[in-house]
């Protein structure tokens, strides 16, 4: 991560004369993007569909035609409403649930580690959609059932990566806080938020990824009918390829929105952490 | 953070006088294993909570009882079931690593040919975003309800893994390491084989160790969407939807750990062949 930071910050500090580069970089950038895409619709268009059923494959005009149907008549925000507020309100859950124990884990007594630990370690390595079924027969296929799934899938990862970040803080620096005189909460506010600032960024961008995917994937598990999973799982009852294939490009294009978020925040958290 | 703590403990017993009188006794005993004490505490307090509590906090068709729990993974362990079920599930798990692993490579190595690479780049960008499961919609109307629709959803998890992987070793060739080869007269072959290939190998240790339980998820995911007959997924719906609380939980239990065994067996492979070959590869990559 601080070898990512100093080669962004590179090029700032060489001043006026590589001024074109970047300009030049995002160009090409742009330009291969432009052009994959291009190349991505001309095979999906004059390649695929022509030689595969309909059944099988919807044209992508079909999916664009789809998308802009769902966007006039409202079921896009809906739908998009429906899987980004469980995803969030499970990160939000799971991430202080997970900061409070690492909390726990880290800086109380050892045998409150060692009950922890052991217990999110099993809980990172358990395969979570095994979890579905129960919650499902427990409290329903609503949002309350996709959001604590969200929540228990992010947890552990929130944990592990908070209790990674807290073993790097020196404890001369905890003692030499509290030898001023600073309580607790100063201990955590100035010491270890600051310090753990990269690493729980990291930790958000790589739920924000498990929390799409799980929102998603419960919602297709629950056999629901509202949601992006809702409408993939919906959709392939009534072979609507196009409202199939739809839903998928929806849902990665806010998926990928959600992870730009957190990769900016944990960009700077990362770069105030170096100093 | 925690051998500083430690060592300050064993400092103050050094200076305390009733250090010595303490540690010896049962007390001194629990003391020093306090650790392992409070764990098998702690199980034994959730399991008396998980039996005492009554039906309107957890209800026993979701939860079961702790023996009914046990009895019924005794049942499973007796009739073998679960032994079956857990071989297909694993089967599909391998199937996809084994399969996915040559394929992601591949996309890499095309990846790295000049003009491919301008379109294939993007595309594993714009894939990488793809909520993978929700795959699952296409390929039952691609392949049907049927086990394949599990294989390839699992193949196609896994194969992003090994891409993003073999490319990351790809990137970490000294470019003077590729003009050396030529200039010693190396063919393109040989510089895939010896220089790529090579470079790429111990990247895809660490992948494997990704792939493998995130297939093993994928497939549940798969077996529970899809349902065919004998797998773990299917096993646990069946128990969940009768409303058999204890036999669900059973199967959940078997799931934990199979996938812990998944999980440590892939961390000690990887750490094995850190030691073996010496590449700094570690097992918290």
């Amino acid at each position: 991560m601080s070898e990512r930071t100093i080669v962004r910050a590179a090029p700032v500090s060489t001043g006026i004369l590589s001024s074109a580069r970047p300009l030049r970089a995002a160009i090409g950038q742009t330009g291969k993007w432009v052009l994959s895409l291009a190349v991505l619709y001309a095979l999906w268009r004059w390649v695929a569909v022509p030689n595969v059923s309909s059944l099988f494959l919807a044209s992508p005009d079909a999916v664009f035609a789809k998308i802009w149907q769902w966007t006039l008549d409202g079921t896009l925000v809906q739908m998009v409403w429906t899987t980004l507020s469980e995803a969030v309100l499970g990160m939000a859950f799971g991430a202080i649930a997970g900061i409070t124990l690492a909390l726990i884990a880290t800086l109380g007594p050892k045998e409150a580690g060692g009950v922890i630990n052991p217990v999110f370690a099993a809980l990172y390595a358990m395969p979570k959609f095994a979890l579905i079924p129960l919650l499902l027969v427990w409290l329903g296929r609503d949002t309350p059932s996709r959001v604590i799934f969200v929540a228990i899938t992010v947890m552990p990862i929130i944990f592990l990566n908070m209790v990674t970040g807290l073993k790097t803080v020196d404890p001369a620096k905890v003692r030499m806080i509290r030898l001023f005189g600073g309580g607790s909460w100063q201990v955590a506010t100035k010491l270890l938020l600051p310090q753990t600032a990269g690493y729980l960024g990291t930790a958000l961008t790589i739920s924000a990824h498990n929390a799409i995917a799980s929102a998603v994937g419960a919602e297709i598990l629950f056999g629901a009918t509202d949601g992006l999973g809702g409408m993939m799982y919906t959709s392939a009852f009534t072979f609507s390829t196009d409202a199939v294939i739809g839903a998928l490009l929806v849902a990665t294009i806010f998926s990928t929105l959600f992870i730009g978020i957190f990769q900016i925040f944990s960009r700077i958290g990362s770069s105030r952490t170096i100093g | 953070m925690e051998a500083q703590s430690v060592r300050d403990r064993r400092v103050t017993r050094q200076n305390d006088p009733g250090a010595t009188k303490r540690s010896g006794g049962i007390l001194g005993y629990f003391a020093r294993h306090s650790v392992a004490w409070t764990r098998v505490a702690a199980a034994i307090v959730l399991i008396a909570v998980w039996q005492a509590l009554p039906k309107s906090v957890l209800p026993e068709y979701v939860f079961g009882k702790p023996l009914d729990v046990l009895v019924a993974l005794w049942n499973l362990i007796v009739t073998g079931q679960i032994f079956t079920a857990t071989g297909a599930t694993l089967l599909t798990t391998l199937l996809g690593v084994v399969i996915g692993a040559p394929i992601g490579v591949a996309f890499a190595l095309l990846a790295e040919v000049p003009v491919l690479k301008w379109v294939l780049e993007p595309w594993g960008n714009l894939i990488y975003g793809i909520p993978k499961i929700g795959l699952v919609s296409l390929l039952i109307l691609w392949v049907g309800l049927s086990s394949s629709a599990q294989l390839m959803l699992v193949l196609l998890s896994v194969i992003f893994v090994y891409y993003f992987a073999a490319k990351q070793g790809l990137a970490e060739i000294d470019p003077r390491r590729v003009t050396a080869f030529k200039l010693m007269g190396a063919g393109r072959v040989k510089i895939v084989r010896s220089l790529y290939l090579g470079s790429i190998a111990p990247h895809l240790i660490g992948a494997t160790r990704l792939a493998l339980p995130l297939g093993f998820g994928t497939a549940i995911f798969g077996e529970l969407r899809v349902p065919t007959q004998g797998n773990l997924g299917r096993l646990l719906d069946q128990y969940a939807l009768s409303l058999n609380g204890a036999g669900a939980i059973a199967v959940v239990l078997a799931v934990g750990i199979v996938a812990f065994a998944i999980d440590i067996g892939a961390r000690a492979g990887l750490s094995y062949y850190g030691r073996l070959v010496g590449t700094g590869v570690t097992a918290d990559e």
